[in-house]
């Protein structure tokens, strides 16, 4: 992408000096400059948004000081280089507390101590630039409208719930199977809210030893530890004004759930080997595979810690209880894949879609994002086809009408399907087929070989 | 270090030559800008002085002053300096008017010299 050219406003009274500096930034092609010969004309043409400003400290309508205050009342991103006639200290010092950016004084390398700031600052503004650049484009990527791909019901549900997150501050548990989305989730409503401009830090809890967790989260200072040999700023630090995403929560070590529990409530954070309190405002959201209030009930988890965290629950749907979502995001995935590798789009077959819609996937969107970039690569023909799709043959859901039975060998073969689905979860099972638990225990003695321990 | 009077320059264009980067009309455009702009401010120093408005001659000299420096006209850079300073530092007004008098006569010896030199 081509940056825009970097826009310099000269403010100098004497015509050869403004005619000379004008001359000297206008040497490279990257440089927009105008020259003003007054404070005031200069403040006219304000609004133009100059990146850069050289100010010529005695003007005739107004002082040097002046002007820069009212520069940096107006924008304080503009940076003001003060050139003058004099190399006077005191002048200069009070200028650069004032926000200054340098002191040039006319003197025979004019030339080159201008340009050299100039061309420093140029560089910081390419970077603002593609910084803000770079945020559009990671907002864009994560549009929840775009990014949060499906058309089921509980998939609304789910998108309902992450507009509600966007537009207020609260704290948000998302929950759901290994490879649902969780952080996708997360990133989203960071991206989508006013803390977009501000990092977010993802901490998988489960990954890191329980004795480094505490220093991973706030930070430590050199010495605290054997090994601690340079001071280290935790994630809640570097997450400081965004958002701060715990994912795995739930396997959090009690201790540290204590110190987290202090954090969330007051609001700060020691580092590990520092007595000094650091304010810290960040957004915490959480996400477990496991049912946190259940954990509580073992004694796994702080009740109080549950409670402070408790907010807004998010509960990502397995895929396999997504129906066609299935096949809406079979097709994003190849199309994305296809355009990253140049490759022309492949349809998929019915057959491929078929074979699609009877998985149960347990990896979830993350598993059906690899088989479908896996199924592009292995077609070989215009379209994907059943036989492209590779499947862990062990999670393929049978076609229960695919042979004539009787009433009651169908219904054997569905609470089988859901047995599978629902690893052997008699209640859940029971619950989701509107079925008493004991009508599936009386089924299960029919199922030769049905051992609900598998 | 501050030269003696004999080893003072009246004019080096060296420096200019170098700011100019090659460009032959900016330089030209430069000379032109100077000499219009030293004897526009000349007038009006001698006018400021003759209402005794001190500060304004001072200011026309510091203003004038600069870009000698650039074109190596050390005396007339000189000249200049010491009437700002008589004035601004050490508020001796008395050598004002004959130094208004020198500034004059060696502006119009310099832009004599960078006429003849630069053909504008």
């Amino acid at each position: 992408m081509k940056t825009k050219p970097v826009l310099i406003h000269i403010i100098e009274d004497n015509e050869w000096y403004n005619k000379l500096l004008v001359h000297t930034a206008s040497l490279n092609p990257d440089y927009e400059v105008k020259g003003f010969h007054t404070a005031n004309d200069f403040l006219s043409r304000i609004d133009e948004a100059p990146d850069i400003v050289t100010l010529d400290y005695r003007l005739p309508d107004m002082t040097g000081a002046e002007v820069l205050t009212r520069i940096k009342e107006h924008n304080p991103n503009i940076e003001v280089i003060i050139v003058s006639e004099q190399n006077d200290v005191a002048t200069a010092l009070e200028l650069l507390k004032l926000g200054a950016y340098d002191y040039i004084v006319k003197e025979k390398d004019i030339r080159n101590k201008l340009l050299h700031t100039i061309n420093n600052i140029a560089k910081t503004v390419h970077l603002k630039e593609q910084v803000v650049n770079l945020q559009q484009e990671v907002k864009k990527k994560y549009d929840f409208s775009k990014f949060i791909i499906g058309e089921s019901g509980q998939l609304k549900n789910v998108q309902d719930l992450i507009l509600k997150a966007i537009s207020s501050n609260i704290n948000v548990i998302i929950t759901g199977e290994t490879g649902t989305g969780k952080e996708v989730v997360a990133k989203s409503i960071h991206y989508n809210s006013p803390r977009a401009k501000k990092s977010f830090v993802a901490v998988n809890v489960a990954a890191i030893p329980s004795d480094l967790i505490e220093s991973e989260l706030f930070g430590h200072e050199k010495g605290a530890f054997t090994g601690a040999s340079a001071r280290r700023t935790g994630k809640f630090e570097e997450a400081n004004g965004g958002t701060i995403f715990l994912d795995e929560i739930g396997e959090m070590d009690m201790a540290v759930q204590a110190k987290l529990l202090r954090v969330l409530q007051e609001r700060e954070i020691s580092r590990v080997g520092d007595n000094a309190r650091i304010k810290i405002d960040c957004r915490v959201l959480v996400a477990t595979h496991r049912n946190l209030k259940e954990e509580v009930d073992k004694g796994r988890f702080r009740e109080d810690l549950y409670y402070r965290l408790f907010g807004l629950p998010i509960h990502l749907p397995p895929l396999r209880e997504r129906g066609h979502d299935i096949l809406l995001l079979a097709k994003y995935f190849v199309q994305k894949f296809c355009e990253e590798n140049n490759i022309p789009e492949k349809p998929l077959a019915a057959d491929a879609e078929k074979k699609l819609l009877s998985y149960a996937f347990p990896g979830n969107v993350r598993e059906l994002k690899s088989v479908a970039e896996l199924a592009v690569v292995m077609s070989d023909t215009d379209d994907i086809r059943a036989g492209d799709i590779k499947l862990s043959s062990s999670d393929v859901l049978p076609d229960v009408m695919a042979e004539e039975v009787s009433l009651r060998e169908y219904d054997i073969r569905i609470v089988r399907i859901y047995l599978k689905k629902y690893n052997n979860d008699v209640k859940t099972v029971a619950k989701k087929l509107d079925i008493g638990p004991a009508t599936i225990y009386r089924m299960l003695k029919e199922i030769p070989g049905h051992d609900l321990k598998a | 270090m501050i030269k003696k009077e004999h080893e003072r320059k009246k004019m080096d264009l060296r420096e200019l030559r170098e700011l100019s980067s090659g460009d032959e009309q900016f330089f030209h455009d430069m000379i032109r800008t100077f000499i219009r702009t030293m004897r526009e401010g000349l007038v009006l120093m001698r006018q400021a002085m003759e209402q005794s408005d001190w500060n304004s001659v001072a200011d026309h000299a510091h203003k004038m002053r600069g870009p000698c420096s650039h074109l190596g006209m050390e005396d007339l850079w000189e000249i200049l300096n010491t009437i700002e300073e008589n004035i601004t530092a050490f508020s001796d007004r008395k050598e004002v008017p004959a130094l208004v008098s020198r500034a004059e006569m060696e502006a119009e010896l310099v832009i004599k010299l960078l006429q003849e030199e630069t053909k504008v």
